[in-house]
């Protein structure tokens, strides 16, 4: 199975060392050169492409042609739909994950296909408020 | 009503060319930087500072009475998000969108959109002053 993750950041980090030691293939696009050179230095078996992942010329480079799951990891919303639209309708990804920080756009995210919607926000609270309750 | 979502140099002169043509508009724009930057205060359109991807930045712009929506940002990836909104929850209104990758603009007009694409028409130019028409295959 090949995983394409685009946008790494620090969530990217772990998501990276647990899908490698599931036997994932791996592939990142990012767009800050720093953070891709230290995931890069991190895991040698993964393949770090350096570019916009909004730009379907980027997406092709990565390989998302033959993705079996695309992960949408940036920071901003409009980035992360733009990802899975490409993917949805050109590439025909199977499997699109997304982060999404406004829940007012989850509907959008779902009519194109995205099969899981993380709200890293809404979950960070939740944990908080259970950690509190408990 | 013609309503201009994005006022970077595409966005401004498009404004002026409209108003030029006895249109009104009105144009939306988040980054006041931009507005200063590209409009100048003689256009004679409404300004309003905002999100376009903000309902009620849209309702303050008179979107229930706009006749056409160009979507004119700079950045592909926000005029996507902005334009499907737009058709999600204005689906009749008609939807002008500024594209630049090649993908997106081919997805865009098999979902029906209208996409005008700078970048397509600066190389159709280009290449038309350089080859002539009877070389063209």
């Amino acid at each position: 199975m090949f995983v394409l993750i685009c946008g790494s950041g620090k969530v990217g980090v772990h998501l990276v060392r647990g899908l490698i030691a599931d036997g994932y293939e791996v592939a990142i696009i990012e767009r800050d050169e720093d953070i891709g050179r230290t995931v890069a230095d991190h895991f040698p078996d993964v393949c770090v492409f350096s570019g916009d992942a909004t730009e379907s010329s980027v997406l092709k480079r990565a390989g998302i042609e033959r993705a079996d799951v695309i992960v949408a990891a940036a920071g901003e919303d409009k980035d992360n739909y733009t990802i899975c639209k490409i993917a949805r309708r050109k590439f025909n990804v199977p499997r699109c994950v997304a982060r999404v920080n406004e829940p007012a756009l989850h509907e959008l995210f779902r009519a194109e296909g995205v099969g899981a919607i993380i709200n890293v926000t809404a979950m960070a609270a939740q944990a908080i408020e259970s950690a509190v309750n408990s | 009503m013609i309503l201009v979502l994005g006022s970077t140099r595409l966005g401004a002169r498009l404004v002026k060319a409209l108003r030029a043509a006895s249109q009104e508009v009105t144009i939306v724009e988040r980054n006041r930087r931009y507005l200063e930057q590209y409009l100048a205060d003689d256009h004679g359109a409404t300004v309003v500072l905002g999100s376009p991807t903000d309902p009620d930045v849209l309702a303050r712009a008179g979107m229930e009475r706009a006749d056409i929506i160009c979507v004119a940002n700079r950045d592909d990836a926000l005029n996507v998000l902005v334009a499907d909104l737009l058709r999600a929850r204005y689906p009749s209104k008609r939807i002008i969108v500024r594209l630049d990758d090649p993908v997106l603009t081919q997805v865009f007009r098999e979902s029906g959109y209208e996409v005008v694409s700078p970048l397509d028409l600066a190389v159709t130019a280009f290449t038309h002053s350089i080859v002539p028409l009877t070389e063209r295959v």
